[in-house]
């Protein structure tokens, strides 16, 4: 296996944020845009990036240097994991995050996704999957992150997206109904996840019949940013939310944009209504930057510091505590498991009695199909079968699932979308060790191009 | 300038003299080296090349195993995501829990675009 090669960034410019008009093509006021871009100098025509595109919004052909549509763009990154000759750059946050933690009066969070844990030591020349729990969470501390892991709010977010779908089943499989199950009857079955960003945006400019369908839950970083601001503020850290600065550390360059959404703000909103900030305090989203895992180690590096040689002792702390169910977040198919396990406790009274469902989890596969017995504890252990499946990379699935949801029968409870092929694990902002064998990508039969 | 066949004439060599038994044996052997190493260098390439995400995978399943140990399988186990209940007063799906956690605002962005359309 090769070593990681080097990513180019920029910094966002004020462009980057759009203009004054209320919204411009498919970005909405303060939407970031530009996430990802083809440097023009390098770029050298080889056009291995549309192959790996979900939207086709990458336009040139054959010697010609290639560009992005910023409004098709889901800024997945795929295209830049992939780019044989390094051309293609990622916008970072990095100067901003430093700026930041050189300010005494800044609280500045690390919010490390499940996936950055297994790769970011790649950077630092460790083997693909190497672990790095306590020996990361030290490293942030000092560099002068709080740590406030992602996992805890992943497993918030199964919390609430299981019980939403529960009461999707309740509602639309079990026929109850109810002034609880009001909200679901606007929301019906398949019940698509929503914690990628790239699928949640691809949906909502390819497949906007889909939107119903999507959770309401949000992403666990949308998550995790209220509650840091809110619930952490005042009962563990004891801060002003004001003073608190959310660094998601994510393997994704989509979540960038996911943090600018305008309606991710609702820690501002929530502590103005409830008058635990002043009300002339100007409007601050839940998270204020995102740094790639590539940005993360590039931070360790300017501060000196190699995880790797960090200790792994540490204390659990509140902030830290996760399950096996949101680690596996990482994973394609599991948010899905992660869901089962706690919808399968819900639903029949008992743990499941094997808690790995490797049934749907995702690698070689484009999309896998499952079917889960289920006992209902109401209904005196009367089984319904849970049909779910798992689109493992966007780029080629979802035109099939859609297919497969329209044109045959609506046949799935509940789907999973994952944008990368393989999960988080081989997201946009992960080290990149690809070899540069990229372009073997479409020679390859069906089997090998997992 | 058309060639007649009174003005053609050619007779090959014998084989013998252009590649000896010896020579052929030699150059069949390199050649066939040189493909089977040549191939079974690309066939670990295209086998290798996407090995990490199965790596890093690996790497996530484990942390789940050693987390299944302690008790902490599923999301429901987690006393931290409890304990957030509690200190705020409400349940998952609850009033405030629903203003937090919880989105209504997913936009149809095909129709943004057609709202923005200059017909001039």
């Amino acid at each position: 296996m090769s070593e990681v090669s080097k990513i180019r960034t920029f910094p966002p410019s004020q462009e980057s944020w759009g203009g004054e008009a209320a919204f411009e093509g498919m970005h909405r006021k303060g939407e970031l845009r530009g996430i990802i871009k083809i440097n023009q100098d390098n770029c050298v025509g080889c056009d291995t990036c549309t192959a790996f595109c979900p939207t086709e919004a990458i336009k040139g052909s054959l010697g010609v240097a290639h560009a992005i549509s910023t409004n098709k763009c889901v800024a997945c990154g795929q295209c830049l994991v992939n780019c044989p000759f390094g051309a293609i750059e990622q916008m970072s946050f990095v100067d901003i995050v430093m700026e930041k933690l050189a300010d005494p009066k800044a609280f500045v969070v690390s919010h490390p996704a499940p996936a950055v844990r297994v790769a970011i030591a790649e950077e630092f020349g460790a083997p693909a999957g190497e672990l790095t729990i306590n020996r990361l969470y030290n490293a942030f501390e000092k560099a002068g992150f709080h740590n406030y892991d992602i996992n805890f709010a992943a497993d918030q977010t199964i919390l609430e997206e299981g019980t939403e779908f529960i009461k999707k089943v309740r509602y639309w499989v079990l026929g109850e109904r109810g002034e609880d199950l009001e909200h679901v009857a606007h929301h019906p079955l398949p019940h698509f996840t929503s914690c990628c960003p790239a699928w949640v945006k691809n949906a909502e400019t390819f497949h906007p019949q889909l939107i119903p369908h999507i959770s309401g839950a949000k992403s666990p970083i949308q998550m995790g940013g209220p509650l840091a601001k809110t619930w952490a503020a005042e009962f563990v850290w004891k801060k002003d939310p004001r003073d608190i600065y959310m660094v998601s550390v994510t393997p994704c360059t989509a979540k960038i944009f996911e943090a600018s959404r305008p309606e991710f703000n609702s820690a501002y909103e929530y502590l103005k209504e409830n008058n635990k900030i002043p009300q002339d305090t100007p409007s601050f989203q839940d998270i204020d930057a995102v740094l790639t895992a590539r940005d993360a180690a590039e931070i360790f590096r300017r501060k000196g510091i190699n995880p790797l040689t960090m200790s792994d002792e540490r204390e659990m702390e509140t902030m830290n505590v996760y399950t096996g169910a949101a680690t596996i977040f990482g994973a394609s198919g599991g948010v899905m498991e992660a869901a089962l396990r706690t919808a399968y406790f819900i639903l029949s009274g008992t743990e499941l009695s094997n808690p790995d469902i490797t049934l749907v989890r995702g690698y070689e596969q484009d999309i896998v199909e499952a079917t889960i017995p289920v006992p209902l504890k109401a209904l005196n252990g009367k089984v319904i079968n849970v049909k779910v499946a798992v689109v493992n990379g966007a780029s080629r699935n979802i035109k099939e699932i859609v297919k497969r949801l329209t044109d045959d029968k609506n046949q799935y409870h509940f789907v999973e979308v994952m944008n990368c092929p393989g999960g988080c694990v081989n997201g946009g902002g992960q080290p990149v060790r690809t070899m540069g064998t990229s372009w073997l990508h479409p020679l390859l039969p069906l089997p090998l191009r997992a | 300038m058309e060639a007649t066949k009174e003005n053609y004439f050619y007779a090959e060599k014998p084989v013998g003299q252009l590649l000896s038994r010896r020579d052929f044996l030699k150059a069949a052997g390199v050649s066939v080296s040189a493909i089977a190493i040549s191939g079974y260098a690309i066939t670990d390439i295209v086998q290798k090349r996407k090995s990490y995400i199965a790596l890093r995978q690996q790497g996530l399943y484990k942390d789940d195993k050693r987390l299944q140990k302690a008790n902490l399988t599923g999301s429901h186990q987690n006393a931290s995501c409890l304990k957030v209940y509690q200190d705020m007063g409400t349940k998952p799906m609850g009033e405030v829990a629903e203003q937090l956690l919880h989105t209504k605002t997913y936009v149809d962005r095909s129709n943004l675009l057609m709202q923005g359309a200059h017909h001039v």
